[in-house]
């Protein structure tokens, strides 16, 4: 329904069809992955967060899916040059949505550490995405 | 914030691209994006440059009742003629696909649907037109069919090869806003062809929504039902 309400400001000189509509598709993803995780978090009591934590996470491995992308980009050499942390910061943010807080707690490391492993993460990332394969 | 610092924009675009900021952050980088053009075109480079990681999600098939909900919130409702093409009529994204990218192609490339004569007189004027952007199952675009508003000859183009099985025909159907559909011709084989209608573009196709390919064997030819649908896109008018 944001696509169809949104149709009239599509740009087609700042995107693709498709771009345009996976940013709309992931934001409101994100918008919503925020939503159920602040409400999680307001109605697990300390007794139950125990339990949840144990419950297996079904989605795809983050880390796979992006070397799934690099081989079907024709980058892998390029991403597996990158350090493991950074490219396990963009992984999970990017598949699943981890903010810059979350991935502190997953990665056991201070906030500052992830900022800069994702930065540094991204921007290799950009360079194997404009070089060509 | 210095926000007319271009490293500080790319910055914050790729964390809000990738999808790192919390609600909040995320609230305030899309209100800069609107106040500041160079934020959104950070932002735009970033969503184009991560949409190409998008490439491993795996699909998922979105429940029919969530098609049916889309389909009442826009103001459509389909019975049982709509079983084999539902999944084609009223999903946004064929819409804003259809839409979009036909405007965009029409704007960028009008020769690949007018004659190069019209092209050349009306350069600034596209004629009215109905115009369909017919996408495969993955939604990448295929055909382009257009007419001039009231012509008898709808032009077809294919935008990437498409070969039909050995022994079918390829068939284009007109889906109208509410009805059944109905054959406009068979579809020639080529990269550039054309049908003649049976009645100008604007008596057939003034209440058709979306314009599809089935493939048929040459003996049903005139069967008045189709096939499922391999290709199909929203018809839309220029003008």
């Amino acid at each position: 329904m944001n696509i169809w309400n949104k149709a009239d400001g599509y740009d087609a000189a700042a995107s693709r069809p498709m771009t345009w509509m996976t940013a709309i598709v992931r934001n409101r993803a994100l918008d919503e992955l925020r939503r159920e995780t602040r409400n999680v978090a307001q109605s697990l009591d300390d007794e139950t967060m125990g339990s949840a934590s144990d419950i297996e996470d079904s989605r795809p491995n983050p880390l796979e899916l992006l070397e799934q992308a690099a081989d079907s980009l024709r980058i892998r050499g390029c991403l597996d040059a990158i350090d493991g942390p950074q490219r396990q910061c963009v992984a999970l943010a990017y598949y699943h949505g981890l903010s810059h807080s979350e991935l502190a707690r997953h990665m056991s490391s201070p906030i500052g550490s992830v900022k800069v492993w994702l930065r540094r993460g991204l921007q290799r990332i950009k360079r194997c995405l404009e070089r060509p394969s | 914030m210095n926000y007319a610092s271009t490293e500080l924009l790319d910055h914050l675009a790729a964390h809000y691209a990738v999808g790192a900021l919390t609600t909040h952050a995320r609230k305030r980088f899309e209100r800069l994006r609107q106040a500041l053009p160079a934020a959104d075109r950070a932002a735009h480079s970033w969503e184009r440059r991560l949409a190409a990681l998008s490439v491993s999600i795996p699909a998922v098939k979105p429940p029919r009742a969530v098609w049916q909900a889309i389909e009442r919130r826009i103001g459509g409702s389909r019975t049982a003629a709509t079983t084999g093409w539902r999944m084609w009529l009223l999903p946004a994204i064929g819409f804003a696909f259809g839409i979009v990218a036909t405007a965009g192609l029409v704007r960028l490339y009008p020769a690949a649907l007018l004659p190069a004569d019209k092209v050349v007189a009306q350069r600034d004027a596209v004629p009215a037109s109905y115009v369909g952007l017919l996408s495969d199952s993955d939604g990448v675009p295929t055909v382009l069919a257009s007419s001039t508003r009231h012509g008898k000859r709808l032009s077809i183009k294919f935008l990437k090869p498409f070969t039909p099985p050995a022994g079918k025909i390829m068939q284009l159907w007109a889906v109208p806003r509410d009805g059944a559909p109905f054959r406009l011709g068979t579809i020639p084989p080529g990269e550039h062809s054309s049908l003649t209608l049976a009645d100008t573009s604007e008596r057939l196709l003034s209440k058709v929504t979306l314009l599809a390919v089935s493939l048929e064997d040459p003996s049903d030819n005139a069967g008045p039902s189709p096939s499922p649908f391999v290709l199909a896109g929203h018809c839309v008018k220029l003008w």
